[in-house]
């Protein structure tokens, strides 16, 4: 079994052993959240990131061009879920990076407290995305939005968001579903209207479908023009 | 002097116009108590404004405005590195979502787990019935020709198991073409028999606690819908909540959004109805009129659900829904 540092993004990594598989260092050793693969290499131990599981993972399968999220940066999650993916941004930010995880099902944030309590740098937020204000003087501004809901006004929520705690500059990563706009109409068309609407905030570095690891998503990388 | 205050985790500070702290009030290093005045801002609001003015500060507003909390908890002083400053917000987010998730339940989740539980257990008793009926077949065909019911073949199967007592209480004959079983075999049939029985026994239980649910929280729904169709009403619009801010046409079809989907997307006929089909006066009405009994029903449903959620259930309007409903009947046919 070998490791080896992606070759373009900081904190990630693919651990070779038949397979490729993509992984992050494990802040929380033992501890595996979603039941994917832990793996002890060289006094390391590395858990298995499934591009299936996570957006952020099937992105970079896909040739993400950049990968904004670093070691130390703060994170506004928005639509965390049970905290598959931000568990593995919680991996690459490390102990000095914070994610804000909002979700607004108490159902699913009653998982991602006990993922919060064991992965300390991740802090759980019972909340409604499109109402900021209501966890305003909780969150500070953030180096990274990123926001997976599946809502039909998902990007005029991501840019009320970014308004209140996007940096200067800052960087968003948008997940969309075409079906959870509307789903009877073509993918790339209702793409094609998310894209104009965020254009006017925000800069598109990049864009990418996420099939064959799920369909009828779109991954955008944006830059707040602001 | 006139001040805008922003509330953060671990205080409240007044900023002047150039962004000076002119006034503080911490809420010390308990995360817990933090995280319990952050539960009701309104009322924390109240009190800082109190205390303030005592102190000659005037707030002029509250401001919600997003700052690097961290830096500036350092700058005050409040803590003194960034690992204790992360690891006080790490206690406080997860208090206060422990509090939060305690005040978001209600009680209408337990509706909607008890019916989706009916239905669970109306699988189970099929696939049981079915298996049972195979077994006891085998033994005495002519008893199971005579036997129409789940309720009725667990009932007798769990009191007796020999074909005489059988033949004698169904009053046929104990002749049959059926194999003859060894003791061991037709205890083993009556074992599944008795659970049988107590699986409907306790459908029949859950099914009386939802009536109780119902009356309790959606009174005038369980009235106009019958209690397990306005269940399941619920259960479908994913709680009481979305089921009264829904539009009677969607209420109509929920259920049936399969074929909505069809329709949407081939251009198929919409559907008339969803699960309020289960209802009596739709069920029993001619085919053609149908859609009509339903959207009647629907738009009475609607209000029903509407005055229980906004009233918490206190205020009681299903006569007048029922005899409207009655009228609009009467006028149509
Ligand atoms: C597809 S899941 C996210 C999966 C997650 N991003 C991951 O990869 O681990 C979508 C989540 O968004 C949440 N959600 C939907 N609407 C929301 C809203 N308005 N505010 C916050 N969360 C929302 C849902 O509760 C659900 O957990």
């Amino acid at each position: 079994m070998k490791v080896e540092k992606d070759k373009r993004f900081d904190g990630v990594y693919w651990v070779k052993n038949g397979k490729r598989r993509l992984a992050t260092k494990n802040l929380v050793k033992g501890y595996s959240v979603y039941g994917e693969f832990l793996f002890n290499i060289n006094n390391e131990e590395y858990r298995e990131w499934i591009p299936k599981r996570s957006k952020l993972a099937a992105y970079i399968l896909k040739g993400a061009s950049e990968m904004p999220i670093k070691e130390g940066d703060c994170v506004l999650y928005l639509g965390a879920a049970s905290g598959t993916t931000a568990s593995h941004i919680s991996d690459i930010v490390g102990s000095n990076g914070k994610i804000y995880c909002v979700d607004v099902s108490p159902r699913i944030v009653r998982e991602l407290v006990f993922v919060c309590s064991k992965k300390k740098n991740m802090f759980p937020i019972l909340a409604d995305a499109s109402k900021p204000e209501s966890y305003v003087g909780i969150v500070p501004k953030c180096d990274i939005v990123y926001q997976d809901i599946a809502q039909p006004n998902q990007a005029e929520i991501l840019i009320k968001n970014c308004e209140m705690f996007l940096k200067k500059n800052g960087y968003a990563l948008f997940a969309v579903k075409s079906r959870s706009i509307d789903v009877t109409a073509n993918p790339s068309k209702i793409f094609g209207e998310v894209e104009k609407i965020l254009s006017e905030k925000f800069k598109i570095l990049d864009k990418r479908r996420l099939d064959p690891f799920e369909n009828d998503h779109m991954m955008f990388l944006l830059r707040w023009k602001k | 002097m006139e001040c805008s205050v922003i509330i953060m985790p671990f205080g409240a500070f007044a900023f002047d116009k150039n962004g000076k702290v002119v006034w503080r009030k911490t809420f010390g290093k308990n995360a817990e108590q933090c995280a319990k005045l952050f539960l009701d801002t309104e009322k924390l609001k109240e009190e800082i404004k109190k205390e303030a003015s005592l102190n000659n500060i005037d707030i002029t507003n509250f401001k919600e405005e997003a700052i690097d909390l961290e830096k500036f908890a350092i700058e005050q002083g409040v803590f003194k590195k960034p690992e204790e400053f992360s690891s006080f917000m790490s206690d406080f987010s997860i208090k206060l979502t422990q509090l939060k998730m305690k005040q978001a339940f209600s009680a209408d989740i337990l509706i909607i787990h008890s019916i989706l539980a009916l239905e669970d257990l109306d699988k189970i008793i099929n696939l049981i019935y079915e298996r049972l009926s195979e077994l006891f077949g085998l033994y005495f065909p002519e008893a199971m020709e005579k036997i129409t019911s789940v309720d009725k073949l667990s009932s007798i199967l769990s009191d007796k198991i020999e074909r005489s007592e059988i033949a004698e209480e169904l009053k046929i004959s104990e002749e049959s073409m059926g194999y003859e079983m060894k003791k061991d075999d037709l205890e083993t049939i009556q074992e599944i028999a008795k659970k049988l029985d107590g699986i409907l026994s306790l459908r029949e239980k859950i099914s009386k606690y939802i009536e109780r649910k119902m009356e309790e929280i959606a009174p005038n729904l369980s009235k106009v819908a019958g209690p397990l169709l306005g269940a399941k009403l619920i259960s479908l619009a994913n709680g009481l909540e979305n089921l009264a801010r829904m539009p009677s046409s969607t209420i109509q079809v929920l259920g049936a959004e399969k074929a909505l989907f069809r329709h949407l997307r081939t251009g198929t006929k919409p559907p008339k109805h969803g699960v309020i089909l289960q209802h009596p006066l739709v069920r029993n009405a001619k085919i053609s009129r149908r859609g009509r009994v339903a959207r009647a029903l629907a738009a009475k449903i609607a209000i029903a659900s509407k005055v229980d959620f906004y009233s918490k259930g206190k205020e009681i309007v299903w006569e007048k829904l029922l005899k409207d409903l009655e009228e609009k009947m009467k006028d149509e046919s």
